[in-house]
């Protein structure tokens, strides 16, 4: 089970790779959103220090659903996924192995590119510390929810903006504890409760978006 | 309990369901009009106004009823799409999906009416208040589930992936509403004042409660209609709604 | 973790199966059994619903009424069936991001963990695909693919053979290869279900082909 698991999951590792776009794109996309922010605003240290976490996690969240879009799609597409049906593997394995294999390939670059941005914003040490502890706890939760909304607009022509219609406002939690606690370290308080919670949702959606992934995943199926 | 069992059976049924609610819609609709009248009445003349906010408070005969109906409708929504996936009733789907366009409607009203309330209160159209913002949340993902029903040709495809997205919806408006609320507390504080002070006044509760009541029949007045509506097209092809549309053209 | 083969005789059968596309039924109620050594060939005008049919015996579509029963159980949520079947679609279900043999190598180890790597460049030399095994699924000709597509039914020595337009894209050659693989599947005491424009030409696979033909549904829409 668990080798079959870990097959999977180096494929769709091995898959990113190979389409490099499916990582590049998104993380340019990251990029370019967190420099526009200053331009729009301005280059006011302070008013960059308030708004520098809530900024970097809106975008950490817009590139994240950009990738989520095409994370069953390429499988599903060559008529891969419905081969599953036919072996030992569920699709509920064949959504985790996917999804474990979008963070570390999509998530995981923008975490360890968060303190250049953090640094851009005069995010102080403490801050993007923060930033990257909420995100490392936090992006996890978007994967899952979003491979729900990834799973659901399947076999539509144009999912995208359905995608993003779907499943943002369901990201508004993870946002509000995510980008919180940068805050609340800017003003010296505690975070463990923010900490607690991200985490708490990520194990809440660790064990009930898979089962919903798959299942919708079943019925893109029919057509 | 056979009887409830038997009475779910015949619900169950596009064709009971269809001659139940013929039989319900009048007394719905009578019943949610005199009370809705009744409130208003005893809501606009008979209640005292508020000493704070004068007369301007009298929207919470509007807007609170709507925001109550707006979550309530989304369990509704949720259940009967735990209720289809489930048991397969092809009723839960319809009344899932009849239900979500009534709900965003009342989500919108409430949020209409809580910002006309803001400008007297708050002296603002929009507030970024707890309540407001997880309204407008929920607006999204009643948004959401009208979108993603209505972009699938096949109907067993759209009803179930609107019955998962309401399930996933439901178990994070809890989430997404106590988060907006500790986000409230953090960004605004004190700086929002809530002015419906520790005890309402009984003549003010009264009409309150009864308008809620009114608006939940009409909700059920208008899920009936939905649904028959829906329930005539899904059946279009059945003997009975075939037999229903030559009795209507003999007359 | 090979599925299991018993001494009973598991077949197909399909009862009455009705499948609407958007509340409209496609075809007349179809029934039909296969047991082993038998290919059905389905026929029917395009648009009839044979890639419909197709998908709900898969277990994709719903149907809309009937039933599909392996072994006599149905075939929604029976391992026991899907363990023992094979799928080709109209795609050809390789990533286009794997070259021919890793394709090959995935599914062997989803069908039977643990096989042998070895099998596969006999198996790609069968099908006369040795040439292309490290050439990437996305360079390969419709036809390749096709042929890769069937090297995958090999590998998953499975009985019952679905096939959705197996030939589509393949030349002469290339479908007379197929075809005797058929009639070794068929010998074997496998089955097969097709769709297939065309006749097949294999006088051997021939003298196991029940056609099944599927007549569109007779709509009859009173005036409303």
């Amino acid at each position: 089970m668990t080798s079959t698991l870990y097959r999977l999951f180096l494929r769709d590792c091995k898959h990113h790779l190979r389409k490099q776009s499916d990582i590049l794109n998104p993380l340019c996309f990251f990029v370019i959103i967190c420099s526009l922010f200053p331009l729009g605003l301005s280059a006011d240290r302070e008013l960059l220090n308030t708004i520098g976490g809530g900024v970097i996690w809106v975008s950490v969240l817009l590139s994240m659903m950009m990738g989520l879009n095409q994370i069953f799609r390429d499988d599903y597409e060559a008529g891969v996924l419905e081969q599953f049906l036919f072996t030992h593997t569920t699709l509920t394995q064949v959504a985790l192995a996917k999804i474990a294999a979008f963070w570390c390939l999509s998530a995981l670059p923008m975490i360890i590119l968060a303190p250049v941005m953090g640094t851009a914003y005069h995010l102080n040490g403490d801050q993007i510390l923060v930033l990257m502890m909420g995100l490392t706890l936090g992006t996890p939760t978007l994967a899952l929810l979003g491979s729900i909304g990834a799973a659901l607009t399947l076999n539509l022509k144009n999912g995208g903006v359905l995608l993003a219609i779907l499943i943002l406002p369901l990201f508004a939690p993870v946002l509000i504890f995510g980008a919180g606690m940068v805050s609340a370290v800017g003003m010296g308080l505690p975070v463990n409760a923010q900490l607690s919670l991200l985490g708490a949702l990520m194990f809440g959606s660790l064990s009930l978006a898979p089962f919903a992934t798959s299942f919708a995943l079943k019925n893109s199926l029919d057509y | 309990m056979n009887v409830l069992l038997k009475f779910y059976h015949r619900l169950g049924s596009p064709r009971e369901f269809y001659k139940i609610s013929s039989a319900l819609i009048p007394w719905l609709g009578w019943t949610s009009l005199i009370l809705i009248l009744l409130a208003s009445y005893l809501g606009l003349v008979v209640a005292p106004s508020d000493y704070q906010q004068g007369d301007s408070y009298r929207i919470i005969y509007v807007h609170v009823p709507s925001a109550w109906l707006s979550m309530f409708i989304y369990v509704v929504l949720a259940v009967s799409a735990a209720i289809g996936l489930i048991w397969r009733m092809k009723m839960a789907y319809v009344i899932m999906i009849c239900s979500a366009a009534p709900g965003a409607w009342f989500t919108m009203v409430a949020l209409i009416t809580g910002s006309l309330w803001g400008k007297p209160m708050w002296g603002t159209w929009w507030e970024w208040d707890a309540r407001l913002t997880s309204e407008l949340l929920l607006m999204f993902l009643y948004i959401g589930i009208i979108a993603l029903y209505n972009s699938f040709d096949e109907r067993r495809v759209a009803e179930k992936s609107t019955a998962i997205l309401a399930i996933v919806g439901v178990i994070n408006v809890p989430i997404i509403h106590y988060s907006v609320e500790w986000w409230n507390t953090l960004h605004q504080g004190s700086t929002v004042m809530r002015a419906d002070g520790p005890a309402m006044d009984v003549r003010m509760l009264w009409p309150l409660l009864i308008m809620a009541f009114g608006f939940n029949l009409y909700y059920g007045l208008t899920l009936m209609q939905r649904a028959r509506n829906q329930v005539l097209v899904q059946e279009a092809r059945s003997s009975w709604v075939q037999s229903l549309v030559t009795e209507r053209e003999q007359q | 973790m090979s599925p299991t083969i018993d001494s009973t005789i598991p077949d197909l059968q399909v009862i009455n199966a009705v499948v609407t596309r958007s509340d409209l039924e496609l075809f007349e109620p179809v029934s039909f059994n296969c047991t082993r050594g038998q290919v059905i060939h389905m026929v029917g005008q395009n648009g009839v619903g044979k890639t419909t049919l197709m998908r709900s015996i898969c277990g994709f579509r719903v149907l809309h009424s009937g039933q599909i029963l392996w072994d006599n159980k149905d075939i929604e949520k029976n391992k026991n069936f899907y363990l023992n079947s094979a799928y080709l679609g109209h795609r050809d279900a390789h990533s286009p991001l794997q070259t021919a043999w890793e394709s090959l190598h995935f599914y062997q180890q989803l069908y039977t963990p643990g096989a042998n790597k070895g099998d596969i460049d006999p198996l790609l030399n069968k099908l006369d695909l040795l040439a292309q095994a490290d050439v990437s699924v996305d360079h390969l000709s419709f036809g390749q693919k096709r042929k890769l597509a069937i090297a995958r039914l090999l590998l998953s020595e499975r009985k019952l053979w679905l096939l959705d337009e197996p030939f589509s894209g393949v030349d002469r050659a290339g479908r007379e290869l197929i075809e005797n693989i058929f009639v070794q599947h068929i010998s074997s005491m496998g089955m097969i279900v097709l769709t297939n424009h065309g006749r097949l030409q294999n006088s051997q696979l021939l003298g196991c082909v029940s056609e099944l033909e599927l007549f569109q549904h007779n709509i009859m829409l009173k005036e409303l």
